[in-house]
């Protein structure tokens, strides 16, 4: 990576490759020597090299025999230009920046906006996304200039930006636009020179099956009935087309044999897309699958669903042909509605009439002329009809303006398949900082998993970080991926809305100690995280976490884990609300943290731990709470007094034995503490041992960590630490 | 989900908007007969399941949904009642929950 913010630096090679300012120029630059996504882009002909010629511009390969032919400065007719609107793309050098602009054309937004991705040795990451919700635009023959002020998914003072594109004829190629980011004072940023790429916002591949007894939709004449919109022939891509986004239907066509009158339910309909939608992964990309179904188990006044609401959510969806399929025009009009209503929830858009339920809730707009409302339900208010036939009547066959500005512009995770969670961050004001990898051939992988994943409010909550080594390579040796090393780096999505980078309170600066890993061995960690130095307790309010942990590879490379996600459930007895309130205390975290202490100035802390021991001691925390006041009897403590005497508390290892031994117990089942932390327990009570010459005792304790592991199957980098 | 299809005689309880992670009960006449944990509305459909239960000959039951600390209950009458008789119950975004006589509408 060579920058860490990508609109603050000055991007050199972009600059050295553009030569003259493009905004100088009335005719773009040569066609350039990318090849065009879109399909449907126009290609540069013989017009588009006479007007070149017609403006002063001559070709480099204009033959030098031929006598010009005297051609008028001015065009004699007025020939139309260019939309500026449209997807364009900078070159993936440090950051790649796809920009969108949304000034002309059909149902223009006056918006920009656009996503950055972290090229970063062999991976290209997700970096975060940007829009600006109003834009000033001035408009001259040769160019537009489009400025705003930006809302950003990460923290950065270059919040201006201004996009400058010649204007170009119809019949020429489209110009780049070249991308100019400064701060509120005026200094100025990075620098992206974007190449057109398509007249769409987004493009989105559509896989569609179909179950046996159904015949699929396939377009409707929207003048077949009476409507509020023009008479055309829509598909479902082409209703997606109008809003600006490009459905590629990438095939499938699977013909799924359900039994007779099958009814579907929503674990049925999760399955049966892992097993026909051919690019389903559980990752987020703009892909998705709709099936074409007969009747689900809700019942026939079911017509359409977006089941996929767990793991990574919002990659499926299903209608339900059952009631809908007399081939009515009634019927195929709401085939056509059902089936882009069904994929707009993929898109995370949520009922015209739901909003208020969104994370965070919008207003309700009942009266919305939309793909996504009920026409049942459809009431504008004021006394105007409502109703089924009201909205019919006035429904224009498309999206309505908010949600278009979310299809187009919303962050890049709150809108693509897989990313935030169905609902979240669909109203356009919701940041997030989650990076996510788009491509990786570091060969290693990260995961990360909370040890439990409903906590009680209040317990204390650790994290199991994996690197697996798929080849063979140098990485940190595995108790070095504890955050407190400083190579790896957790973000923490909390349901108040925010997003902490994880700063661990107690950092340790350490030569890294790199082994050679490779055959996939694993190498694991855990750590207690629950406790930040910025923020104090990280998980005191109830609700749903998300994690995400990237880590610095010794080549360089950033490898980002999967999303962790947690819940943490509110107290349900008397008990539970008593020791969540002792162990959510400030110095109670940090007492976890140090796994316990003497210093009077954790008296708080030690003596919330002590609470819980001696008064909630069977209490699913209470092993932490002994965790951590029995490692610190097992180590000595040293006090510096007023007078500068050092005073040493001596390890106390009955009852070191006696609290460890309680916490081990308590977790050689499934409960208790994780078993990386239950084998470093045994092993530190063992050192202590030693330490104090009982190498008997030590080699007892040895014996039974490294009996528990092997029958626990822990991996061999875990058995390899437990002997040496 | 406790059944499929609507069938004649059954009492369909709609668990619809404002579930969130929740424990739910349905009791007929104070009698548990039905329990989900972790129940959370699909807002694509604004449901979150649809219990079904073999109605009485007669009477005039009291059904009732507890979530959590909150309770709501409906008395329905089961006289000459065939087919499907549904209730809704719904949590708003402020917390409140009810449970009303509802109609299977056309949702998608």
């Amino acid at each position: 990576m060579t920058v860490m913010e990508p609109n603050a630096s000055v991007n050199d090679v972009e600059l050295a490759d553009t030569g003259t300012e493009a905004t100088e120029s009335i005719l773009p630059p040569a066609p350039m020597a990318e090849p065009q996504a879109d399909p449907g882009a126009p290609t540069e002909g013989p017009a588009a090299e006479e007007l070149r010629q017609a403006n002063g511009q001559a070709t480099a390969e204009a033959p030098a025999e031929i006598t010009p032919i005297p051609i008028p400065r001015e065009m004699p007719f007025p020939l139309p230009r260019r939309m500026a609107s449209g997807r364009y793309r900078s070159r993936p050098l440090g950051f790649q920046l796809e920009l969108r602009v949304d000034i002309d054309g059909r149902r223009p937004l006056r918006r920009l906006s656009g996503d950055y991705y972290a090229i970063s040795g062999t991976t290209v990451t997700y970096f975060g996304s940007w829009t600006v919700d109003a834009v000033t635009i001035q408009s001259s023959s040769s160019q537009v200039v489009i400025t705003g002020t930006a809302r950003t998914t990460w923290q950065t003072t270059f919040t201006v930006v201004k996009v400058t594109i010649a204007r170009a004829y119809l019949t020429q190629p489209a110009p780049p636009a070249v991308l100019q980011w400064y701060t509120p004072s005026g200094a100025a940023g990075a620098r992206y020179d974007c190449q057109w790429e398509s007249t769409s916002f987004r493009t989105v591949e559509l896989e569609q099956d179909c179950e046996s007894a159904v015949t699929p939709f396939v377009s409707y004449n929207t003048g077949s009935l009476p409507s509020g919109g023009s008479a055309r022939t829509l598909s479902v891509a082409g209703a997606y087309a109008e809003a600006g986004v490009q459905m590629l239907d990438t095939g499938g066509g699977n013909i799924i044999g359900a039994p007779a009158n099958y009814r579907w339910t929503n674990a049925s309909l999760h399955h049966a897309m892992q097993a026909h939608f051919s690019r389903w992964q559980e990752r987020p990309q703009f892909r998705v699958w709709l099936l074409h179904a007969r009747a689900h188990e809700y019942g026939t006044g079911l017509l359409g669903i977006m089941f996929d609401q767990q793991g990574l959510q919002r990659q499926g969806c299903a209608s339900f042909y059952q009631s809908i399929s007399s081939g009515s025009a009634q019927d195929r009009r709401t085939q056509l509605y059902v089936n882009t209503h069904e994929l707009g929830h993929c898109f995370n858009l949520y009922h015209s009439f739901h909003k208020s339920y969104m994370n965070p809730p919008l207003p309700n707009r009942p009266g919305a002329l939309s793909w996504m409302n009920y026409p049942q339900n459809y009431n504008p208010g004021t006394g105007a009809p409502s109703g089924e036939a009201a909205f019919w009547a006035a429904f224009g066959f498309e999206f309505d303006t908010l949600e278009l500005a979310h299809l187009r512009h919303g962050f890049r995770n709150a809108v693509i398949m897989g990313g935030n969670p169905f609902g979240t961050g669909a109203a356009l004001e919701v940041g997030e900082e989650y990076l996510d990898r788009v491509s990786d051939t570091s060969g290693l992988r990260l995961a990360i998993s909370p040890a439990d994943q409903r906590p009680l409010l209040g317990m204390p909550v650790v994290l199991k970080i994996t690197l697996t080594a798929e080849r063979t390579q140098l990485v940190h040796r595995h108790d070095q991926l504890h955050p407190k090393f400083g190579f790896v780096h957790l973000a923490v999505s909390r349901p108040r809305g925010d997003v902490i980078v994880y700063q661990p309170p107690v950092q340790h600066c350490v030569d890294p100690a790199l082994v050679s890993s490779g055959h996939d061995a694993v190498q694991p960690v855990s750590a207690y995280i629950g406790y930040d130095a910025g923020v104090g307790q990280l998980f005191d309010d109830p609700g749903t976490y998300r994690i995400r942990a990237s880590y610095a590879v010794p080549d360089g490379t950033m490898l980002v884990s999967n999303t962790a996600t947690l819940r943490v459930v509110p107290p349900r007895t008397s008990s539970d609300d008593q020791v969540a309130e002792l162990l959510l205390r400030d110095q109670a975290g940090m007492a976890l943290t140090l796994l316990g202490s003497d210093s009077p100035y954790l008296a708080d802390g030690t003596n919330a731990l002590e609470t819980v021991v001696s008064e909630h001691g069977d209490h699913p925390a209470a092993v932490f709470a002994r965790l951590a006041l029995g490692t610190n009897a097992a180590r000595p403590f040293a006090e510096v007094d007023a007078t500068g005497q050092v005073r040493v508390r001596e390890r106390e290892l009955d009852r070191a034995d006696e609290l460890l031994g309680a916490a081990v117990d308590a977790s050689r089942g499934d409960g208790g503490l994780d078993d990386l932390t239950v084998y470093e327990t045994l092993g530190y009570l063992a050192g202590s041992h030693e330490a104090e010459g009982d190498s008997e005792r030590a080699r007892t304790l040895r014996h039974d960590a490294a009996t528990l592991a092997e029958s626990k199957h822990a991996p061999t980098s875990v058995l390899r630490s437990l002997q040496e | 989900m406790s059944g499929t299809g609507a069938e004649p005689g059954t009492l369909a309880v709609e668990l619809g908007e404002g579930f969130a992670d929740d424990d739910v009960s349905v009791l007929v006449d104070g009698t548990p007969v039905w329990h989900g944990d972790r129940v959370t509305t699909n807002y694509s459909v604004g449901i979150a399941d649809v219990v079904r239960l073999p109605l009485p000959a007669s009477g005039r039951p009291t059904v009732e949904v507890r979530v959590g600390g909150r309770s709501s209950a409906q008395r329905v009458d089961v006289a000459g009642t065939t087919g499907e008789l549904r209730l809704r119950a719904r949590i708003d975004p402020a917390g409140a929950l009810t449970l009303a006589p509802a109609s299977e509408e056309r949702r998608f």
